[in-house]
Formats: structure tokens, sequence, C-alpha cells
């Protein structure tokens, strides 16, 4: 049977990252290194103290806490779902990731060394992850994780619920709103036609007024003219 | 087909280049970042204003006012010596001014994106003028810092000569958004009320999952190239450093910056209040010019490009670049072509 160098570039590579993130997890001694997400630090919120609720570990210890208190049970449920769902969209990309370096590398036999075979692996991981990013479903799945880590650490105590408006209270309000609008805006129409009936009155006063001013004003100005002729000094 | 043991030798020189470079990264320890010389011109209520350069003839030169994004430190405009935007201005004859947003205390929480807009970067703006003795100045605004800036040149008009837009999205919801995607079903309203200020680490880990290969793994496997590169690995230390670092975020302008622009993006639909007025971006009348990157993960060159269909100007310039959202700022190329084209583009107008 044929050597394939990908099966052990593939051991390898996953061995690699394995260790990249325990060298993280643990801390290590980089302070030129930021934090290199994972696959269990994946979107979490370092400063929360329920953030690491995936491991093993803190939900023994928590247990207890989501037995006596339906809320957080079952804002941790939530939280374990959601976290879940991610994983496996996750898991099921970086899983097609290997394959499809696998079949990049075969065909094209461009896998002449580990260090091509990874930036094939990475390329090809990338676009996948491109392609299930901007899907409605995985979308959703990433709000809904945010806002369950939201759910859930607001269930421990930490920071304050926002005060939460009944949508029923929300409608009578717009309902309330949407009539007292009608009012004004009927008021507003009676408004403007007695407005415009009274200023149609005092036009047509107005007018009369004018007529009856203009033709003083007519006779004054001959008045002047003449006069103002009869001033005029004789050449 | 390779043999099982050429396998295995290639396997063990990759191991031992990459431990190579680790251990040398790992003897890094000062990567600071910020290397031009500067001026604190004025402190306000979050935020510093920043005169860069020790030219005392500056108040003859163009001056520029960088709005950064409240999202990340402004440093990576300024990584180092090689690699520094704003040395690049400085060069060309600018007059820059940066404006250092300061990270919100507990207590900041309710602040506003009016407080940001209409009060800070409306001061550092009249203390520039003051300084110079002018009445307009050029606005550089990057990223968020864009959006931001797009919003006082719409509500200030008299007070922007030319407007420079970097990265900056204006339509928050095009099919190529994916943030945009995974934020439109967040209940912001919770979310702020359960940290206050919103903290940075959720926000970078949001950002590094946009490309989880690449930003998770590739760019550490990318460490073998620089090995024996003492050079390199300080840049890359510092690199790492500015995408660790990002400051917590003022929940209330959070909420609105998150809410109106991503979950409804109200600013091209004249729907987006800043101090309660509508920010209508037709009354922008000054020169623009819109610097975008064509392979931006971040910011997609269709978010930044709409800007075009909603300036009310009639100079509207656009500059492409052929690289991504960090690229932009840090890259050789970038240092070559950007800062020489803001500064030619802001002298013709000057």
């Amino acid at each position: 049977m044929p050597h394939d160098p990908t099966d052990q570039y593939q051991d390898f590579l996953f061995e690699l990252e394995k260790y990249l993130r325990q060298m993280n997890d643990a801390g290590i001694d980089m302070p030129a290194f930021s934090q290199l997400p994972g696959w269990r630090e994946w979107l979490k919120v370092d400063n929360d103290p329920a953030g690491n609720i995936a491991s093993t570990e803190k939900l023994e210890t928590l247990k207890a806490q989501f037995l006596n208190d339906p809320a957080k049970s079952e804002a941790a449920s939530r939280y374990w779902h959601a976290f879940q769902a991610l994983q496996v969209h996750w898991i099921d990309i970086s899983t097609k990731s290997w394959d499809a370096a696998r079949v990049q590398s075969i065909e094209t036999s461009s896998a002449t060394n580990i260090r091509q075979f990874y930036d094939d692996w990475i390329e090809a991981g990338e676009a996948l992850f491109r392609e299930r990013a901007v899907t409605k479903a995985y979308a959703d799945q990433v709000g809904e994780w945010i806002n369950a880590q939201v759910d859930l650490n607001l269930a421990f105590g930490m920071g304050e619920v926002p005060v939460c408006v009944d949508p029923r209270d929300l409608k009578a309000a717009l309902t309330e709103a949407e009539a007292r609008e009608a009012q004004l805006r009927s008021e507003l129409e009676a408004l403007k036609s007695r407005q415009k009936s009274k200023s149609a009155r005092a036009t047509s006063k107005k007018k009369a007024h004018s007529k009856a001013g203009q033709s003083t004003k007519t006779k004054a100005s001959s008045k002047s003219k003449i006069a103002l002729k009869k001033s005029r000094p004789k050449s | 087909m390779t043999s099982a043991r050429k396998t295995a030798e290639d396997i063990k020189t990759f191991t031992e280049k990459l431990s190579h470079s680790l251990s040398q990264i790992r003897q890094i320890d000062d990567a600071a970042p910020g290397t031009s010389p500067h001026e604190t011109v004025l402190t306000g209520d979050g935020f510093r204003l920043l005169r860069y350069g020790t030219d005392q003839t500056h108040d003859k030169k163009p001056a520029v006012l960088i709005v950064y994004a409240l999202v990340n430190r402004p440093w990576v405009l300024d990584l180092e010596p090689k690699r520094s935007m704003i040395a690049r201005l400085l060069e060309r004859g600018m007059d820059v001014f940066l404006i250092e947003w300061l990270d919100p205390e507990p207590q900041d929480k309710d602040r506003s994106l009016s407080a940001y807009i209409a009060l800070m970067i409306d001061q550092c703006v009249d203390a520039v003028n003051t300084a110079r003795r002018t009445s307009r100045l050029n606005l550089l605004g990057v990223c968020q810092g864009g959006t931001l800036s797009l919003c006082y040149a719409a509500l200030f008009p008299k007070k922007v000569k030319n407007l420079i837009t970097m990265v900056t999205p204006v339509d928050f919801q095009t099919e190529d958004n994916v943030l945009s995607q995974w934020v439109r079903e967040v209940d912001l309203d919770r979310l702020v009320g359960c940290y206050g200020n919103v903290p940075g680490a959720l926000l970078n880990t949001l950002f590094v999952s946009l490309q989880p290969f690449r930003l998770g793994s590739k760019k550490y496997i990318d460490l073998i190239d620089l090995a024996d590169n003492p050079a390199g690995l300080k840049t890359f230390a510092r690199m790492e450093k500015w995408i660790a670092d990002s400051p917590d975020q003022a929940g209330t302008a959070f909420n609105e910056f998150v809410g109106n622009l991503y979950q409804r993006n109200a600013l091209i639909k004249d729907k987006f209040v800043v101090d309660n007025q509508i920010v209508n971006l037709s009354k922008i009348r000054c020169p623009v010019l819109n610097i975008y990157a064509l392979a931006d993960h971040l910011v997609p060159a269709s978010a930044s490009k709409a800007l075009a269909n909603y300036v009310g100007c009639d100079d509207y310039s656009e500059l492409t670049f052929d690289g991504g959202h960090i690229g932009i700022y840090v890259s050789r190329q970038a240092q070559q072509s950007i800062p020489a084209s803001i500064a030619r583009w802001i002298l013709a107008r000057s």
C-alpha cells in the first residue's frame, strides 16, 4: 500500500493544535501571545463568573445550585444547549476541512511538505467557515449563544436584569398613542379649517376695507401729487 | 509518493523550526507600541487629544484630526517606526491630531453616542481649530471612528473642511457582513444590563471568531517564517498585543451603535438620532475621500462603498486597498500608498 503523508501530517497537526491550546490554557509565560481561541474558548468571555461552565469541573461545583434553583437550572440548560449547537457546527466544519485538505493535496499533489498541507487545511477551513457563518441558522445560533450566556450570568446574580416590559403593555401603550395621535390630528384639522374660515372672513373684510381705503388713498395721493406739482417751482 | 521516513523528517524539521520561533518570541519582553513623539493638548471626560510631531512650523501645515474606533486601541496607526500611518502623514506635511478614547469606568455605563460625537469630538475639533486659529479642519475617521465622523460632519458641516473615511461601515446590513448577521438577534438590553460596560474580551473573541482558522491557528504557525528575524518577531508581538487589547465599551453607546446600526441599519434610513437630531448624510457637502479594503472581513467593502449613495457632496472619491482590515493600517503596501494618497488629496483641497 503506498504511503500517504497526509495521514501523518493530519495526526501531527491535530496534536499541534491541541498543544497550542494547552499552552494557552496554562497561561504559559509568553507575554507576546494573545488568547488562542480553541474549541471551548470560542466566544468565551473571560471575565464572567459563569463563563467556563462548559467545563465538567465547573458543572460539578454548580450542580447543587442548579438543583435548588429552577431559574439557574433553566439558564444553565439553555446555555449548554446553545453551546452544544455551536459545537456541532464547529466540529462539522473542522471534520470537513481535514477532508477537503486531503482531497486537495491528493488531487493536485500540492502537499509536498507538512507546511503546504497545513496551508491547504487553513484555506479549506476558512472557506467552509465563510459559507457557514453567513447562514441564518449559524448566525441565529451565535446570537442565541450570547443571549444564553447573558441569561446565565444574570441568573447567577451578575448585573441587573433590565425592566422587562410586557408586550401586552407595549401594545396597549401603542394603541393609546395611536388614539391620541388620531385625536390630535382631528383637532389639528378642525383648527386648520377654523383658521381657514376665519382668515377667509378676514380677507373678505380686508378686501372691503382695502377698497374703501384705496379710494381714500388714491384721492390723497392725487392730492399730494397735485400739491407737489403745485409746490414745484417754475423754471 | 513521499516515503514514510521523509514525512517523519519533514515533521521533525517543522517542529524544530516552530520550537525555535516560540523560544525566541518568549524572550521578547518589551513590545510597547506607539513610537512617534506627541503631546497631549487637551484632556476631557473620556478622551485625550494628542498632537504628533515636533515640528514647530506645524501650524502652517494642513491639520488632520484622526477619530479612531472605540472598540480597539488607536496605536495600530503608530505601531512602530516603519509601520506607522501617523509617521507617514507627518512625513507628507500633515499636522496630525488624534483622539485617544479613555476606557469607560463603571460609572460611565450610561455614556451615549451623543456624548462621544456631539461633545467629545466637538471639543477636540474646537481645540484643534483654536490651537491653529482656523474654523475648519480635515477629519479622518477610521473604522467605527469613520461612522462617528460621518455623524459629526452631518451635524456640524461648517466645522469640517474635508472628510476622509477609512474602512468605515455605512450600510451595516450588506449580505457579506458576517458580524452584522451574528448580532442581529442579540438582546442588547439584557447584555448591557448584565455587564454594564460591555467587556472588550467579548468583542475581541467575536472579532477573532470571524476567521477562526487564520486568526486562531495559522498566524502562530507562520511564526516559523520569522525564526531568526528579531524585528519580525517584535512586530508580531506588537500586533498580538494590539489585537488582545480591546477596551470595554460604555454600555449605552454600545447598545445604540449595535442596535441602531447593526440591527436596524438606521444611518442610511435617516433614522439615526444623535444629540436629538436625525443624522442626514446628505448634509455632508464637503469633499469626501472614502478608503476601503477589498478583502476586509470585519467591514466588508460593500458596507463602506454604500457611502457614495448617501453623501450630498459633489467632490466624492474612493480609494481601494487590495488587502484586509488590519493590513490597511500596517502592511508595507499600505504604508507606501495610503498616507501618501490621503496627503495628496488633502493638499489638493487646502
